[in-house]
């Protein structure tokens, strides 16, 4: 977060007070949740009104919003630009406010209808120079887009007993990528070592929701935000086992159990699926992550490995040609 | 059927604009150990340089691949599937 560039922009968002004391009574500042409410706002402003004028007014915390600003935004987005800026500028939740950075605001206001535009201006004045702000922002050129980058990054080097061979550089592997990654500017990267199919799992629907999420030994740890702009890639990198069966890739947790065997295709990618996490999921949750792109680096083998020598040989015939269960003899030091 | 899709130059409604790098072949394994540097694989080593410069998303496979042939002579060869629009692929990663 690029605090600085933003306090302006999020001042005149949130109706902050103009510096010099200013003898009219600040005006009321309500929760959106509160403003839903509009007499609990009325009974809200009264309370505010008959509280002595010597008390000073302290700044809002990050998550409140003006009363005015919340119902804008609900007008807007029964507009279509309005929709389309508070779809672009993710702005639907209060918590979302501190992503808007100036140039997204510059960018949105020309496309506005110029009643939403004089109601956006309006709802930003109430901090007295707020108006003066987002019109400079009009007239001075967009500066290039901020990056941030949304990124999951996992390692596998200990697995459980099906699989015989101890992987010596997948944890290494993550950790440095995760470093690099989080020395990108704007940059949330979350590192999972050793973690279980469950873990696995719950990291990618928390990377996809922007919400909390577990390191391997389920400790709570944040997530990348959901604040995205029209600039963040969803990165995810993962350096540990990976199969490949009828075509489709899979890739192996720590706890992954060995499939039962079965001379039928459908059974074996049915139990592959149970024991280990499916690309095609992972595809799925990074698309609904709602980034303009997604990147997935995967660091591992894409064949049957030798632990699932014997479980391959009973595969069906068909099964075995090379398109379909791809098999290359087992060597020292690979990924499988 | 050539035609050049409506809305081109902005991110297609409906492409998911997803490209996954595989650090193998189809059907071939991937190397644990780079030549290079020992503490890391070869895809991860490239990788890390990739992301030693701005680059956009759209050049990091080519030039994996080019590193990872090298480091291993030719054993390993990345993949790549998926695709970006010109928006998507042209955004830029790297310190």
């Amino acid at each position: 977060m690029e605090v600085a560039k933003n306090d302006a922009t999020r001042a005149a968002l949130q109706g902050l007070p103009a510096p010099a004391p200013s003898p009219t009574p600040a005006p009321p500042r309500i929760s959106p949740k509160e403003a839903a409410a509009l007499r609990q706002q009325r009974i809200e402003a009264q309370q505010r009104r008959n509280q002595p004028a010597a008390v000073t007014p302290t700044p809002p915390p990050v998550d409140t919003v003006p009363a005015d600003l919340a119902q804008l935004l609900r007008e807007l987005s029964l507009s279509a630009h309005g929709a389309n800026l508070v779809d672009k500028l993710g702005v639907t939740s209060v918590s979302d406010l501190k992503y808007i950075t100036d140039d997204m605001i510059s960018k949105e206001l020309p496309t506005m209808k110029p009643v939403e535009r004089a109601k956006l201006l309006a709802a930003t004045q109430t901090g007295g120079s707020a108006n003066t702000v987002v019109q400079s922002h009009v007239a001075a050129p967009a500066p290039a887009p901020r990056l941030r980058v949304r990124a999951l990054v996992i390692g596998i080097d200990s697995y459980s007993s099906p699989v015989p061979r101890k992987l010596g550089n997948a944890i290494s592997d993550a950790t440095t990528i995760h470093e690099a990654l989080c020395k990108l500017p704007g940059a949330h990267s979350t590192l999972l070592t050793d973690c279980s199919k469950a873990t696995f799992e719950a990291a990618l629907k928390d990377f996809r929701d922007g919400t909390g999420t577990c390191d391997g030994r389920g400790m709570r740890v944040t997530a990348a935000p959901k604040g995205h702009d029209e600039t963040t890639p969803a990165l995810f990198f993962f350096a540990g086992h990976g199969i490949q069966v009828s075509g489709r890739n899979y890739l192996v947790p720590a706890d992954f159990a060995m499939p039962h065997r079965s001379d039928k295709l459908e059974p074996m990618l049915r139990d592959t699926e149970r024991a280990c996490v499916s690309l095609s999921l992972i595809e799925e949750y990074m698309e609904e992550a709602e980034v303009t792109a997604a990147a997935l680096w995967l660091d591992c083998c894409r064949n049957v490995p030798d632990f699932l020598a014997d479980w391959a040989q009973s595969a069906p015939q068909e099964a075995c040609a090379p398109c379909l269960l791809a098999w290359a003899p087992p060597r020292r030091g690979c990924r499988t | 059927m050539r035609a050049l899709p409506a809305g081109m130059g902005t991110a297609a409604p409906g492409l998911p604009n997803l490209m996954i790098s595989f650090a193998a072949a189809p059907g071939k394994e991937a190397l644990d150990r780079s030549s290079r540097v020992p503490s890391h694989s070869p895809f991860t080593a490239a990788l890390l340089r990739v992301l030693s410069a701005p680059r956009r998303l759209i050049d990091v496979a080519p030039f994996l691949t080019d590193e990872v042939v090298a480091d291993t002579g030719g054993k390993q060869q990345p993949h790549v599937g998926g695709s970006y629009g010109v928006s998507a692929g042209n955004l830029v990663i790297g310190a």
